[in-house]
């Protein structure tokens, strides 16, 4: 299934519904998104891993992006139920793929080389959006958010704004910050 | 008074205002006088492009504290400098927003208001010889009503905000 449309320029997208603010994250960045019931902790060096999932036999590190926004944002929501969205490693960058070799993988030997899952609230959904409506960060600050993984924003017309993150750069900034 | 009059008089004011001979030699540059909480700060006009009030601030992360956000305007985000956080170090409660006019960048100022537009000849505006914590945040000062009123340097903001970052 593709998630582009040429002809009218829209992009899937998910759209996490974080208080008073949404995120959207590029559907190619992940394949699958399971119900996250159980998971096991671990004790990482890495920020924003502590838990681990199995996905059909694998064991997968869990990047906790529920706490990622809590902090970033100062406010959280307290869901029961979350979801894993699942990634493919090798979509990431040669480099992010070498860190994570040497830094994740290392810590434990049972994780699989190809995935990793991200723990997002379950208010969240699918949603094709024009790639017309995402503005890229103002001028002054754009460099330091494309750095965090903030890529640009979209107004909607409920007066919300949207964020539009890269999760490879979030998870792999939080990795090079050490607990 | 009859209307052909009314705009004889306004005509006759408007030429007599963009006659240059009028000026003779003075050049008015004119000012936007705003309040931030009970300071009063001044822009260049030609600065500023558009007041807008009452419009939602949208909380941005990995921003210094004088960086108050993101506000709409026309689709496009622009960022919030809080004047009274960069100097005071307090946040300012307000809904007033100036939109700059830089091509470069989308900003706007929080202020309090706008008190006045200033119209004051060229020689008038004082240089500022004071060195404080806030050097080169100001390229001046003018007089209004017996008071001194900075003039902002804008760039040196913007610049200030590349270092903070």
């Amino acid at each position: 299934m593709t998630s582009e449309n040429q002809d009218d320029n829209l992009h899937e997208f998910l759209i996490l519904n974080w208080l008073d603010i949404d995120i959207i994250i590029n559907r190619n960045q992940f394949f699958a998104s399971v119900f996250l019931e159980e998971v096991d902790k671990y004790s990482s060096h890495a920020e924003y891993f502590s838990s681990l999932m199995k996905y059909h036999g694998d064991t997968l590190p869990v990047f906790d992006f529920n706490a990622f926004l809590k902090d970033t944002f100062r406010s959280g929501i307290n869901s029961m139920f979350n979801i894993a969205l699942i990634c493919n490693v090798s979509l990431f960058s040669e480099e992010n793929q070498t860190v994570y070799r040497n830094d994740i993988l290392k810590e434990n030997t049972d994780f699989s080389k190809d995935y990793l899952a991200l723990k997002v609230t379950v208010q969240a959904g699918i949603k094709r959006v024009p790639l017309s409506e995402i503005r890229l960060i103002p001028l002054g600050l754009r460099e330091k958010l494309h750095n965090e993984g903030f890529l640009g924003c979209r107004f909607t017309i409920e007066n919300n704004i949207q964020y539009f993150v890269d999760i490879e750069s979030i998870i792999f900034k939080s990795m090079q910050k050490k607990r | 008074m009859d209307n052909s009059e009314i705009l004889t008089q306004i005509t006759s004011k408007e030429t007599s205002d963009s006659d240059p001979q009028s000026c003779e030699q003075e050049t008015l540059l004119k000012f936007m006088i705003v309040l931030v909480k009970d300071k009063k700060y001044a822009f260049y006009v030609e600065q500023i492009k558009e007041i807008v009030t009452h419009v939602p601030l949208y909380f941005v992360p990995f921003v210094p504290s004088y960086i108050r956000g993101f506000i709409n305007r026309h689709g496009e985000p622009h960022t919030v400098f809080d004047l009274n956080a960069l100097f005071e170090g307090e946040t300012l409660d307000s809904s007033t927003f100036l939109i700059s006019n830089f091509e470069n960048d989308q900003i706007a100022f929080l202020v309090s208001g706008v008190t006045e537009i200033l119209k004051v000849p060229e020689n008038e505006v004082h240089v500022i010889t004071a060195t404080d914590e806030h050097e080169g945040v100001f390229v001046g000062a003018v007089t209004s009503q017996g008071r001194d009123i900075f003039i902002l340097n804008l760039p040196n903001i913007i610049e200030r905000l590349e270092n903070d970052l």
